[in-house]
């Protein structure tokens, strides 16, 4: 995909929200696009990387039921276009906490390696700042949604 | 605007979920999460927006199958 291709795409990623269009093209530049088939396994629960994934179109679904085997019982979330995952591995460097599964054939993922994107954001500290704050809030409306579902 | 939905379902075992939409749901709406059909009975701000994205909270009810 072209950058200026990913870098609209990420227009409409949350995390990405306030960045400039020059700045949105820096972090374009180092996404890669992945491409995946339902029922495929994009990151495994207790699995040690460190890749955020953002959809740029198609689905994928979070399995929660620590079950790793497709067609085992399972309790799902689904994403959408825009939506990221593995951002607390991208913070905590710990393991995978949950297996995702594309949940729609031919669904883009952006890649962005762990590496690539905090030496961005050490490089470029506006990037930076307006990234984290915007994976805080992120995770802290992953965990409003947890704590509502919980009721 | 983006409108990010936390859906919490009522009743059963379905963990609801989080979905992106262009238009601001509401009450009465019809929404699909997975295989499931659910339709919206209460809608909440819960964050105010941050530039171009809403946060919303959203309370559905599985629908029987038509």
């Amino acid at each position: 995909m072209p950058i200026e291709a990913t870098a609209d795409t990420l227009k409409r990623v949350e995390i990405m929200n306030g960045l400039s269009d020059e700045q949105l093209a820096q972090v374009a530049a180092v996404c890669r696009e992945q491409v995946f088939h339902a029922g495929e396994t994009i990151v495994r629960e207790w699995e040690s990387t460190h890749e955020l994934y953002i959809i740029a179109s198609g689905s994928a679904e979070v399995d929660l039921s620590g079950n790793s085997e497709p067609g085992g019982p399972q309790s799902l979330i689904s994403l959408g276009q825009g939506q990221v995952f593995g951002e607390m591995a991208l913070v905590d460097m710990g393991l995978r906490s949950a297996t995702v599964r594309c949940s729609s054939d031919g669904t883009r993922v952006l890649v962005i390696d762990r590496h690539d994107l905090i030496g961005l954001c050490e490089h470029n500290t506006d990037i930076g700042y307006r990234v984290m704050r915007n994976l805080a809030a992120d995770i802290s409306f992953k965990l409003r949604h947890r704590n509502l579902s919980w009721r | 605007m983006i409108y990010k939905v936390s859906f919490v379902v009522q009743g059963g075992t379905h963990p609801g979920g989080i979905q992106n939409f262009d238009k601001r749901p509401k009450i009465g709406d019809r929404l699909e999460l997975g295989k499931n059909t659910f339709e919206i009975i209460e809608v909440l701000e819960i964050i105010p927006p941050r530039g171009e994205f809403g946060y919303l909270h959203a309370t559905c009810k599985p629908l029987e199958a038509e």
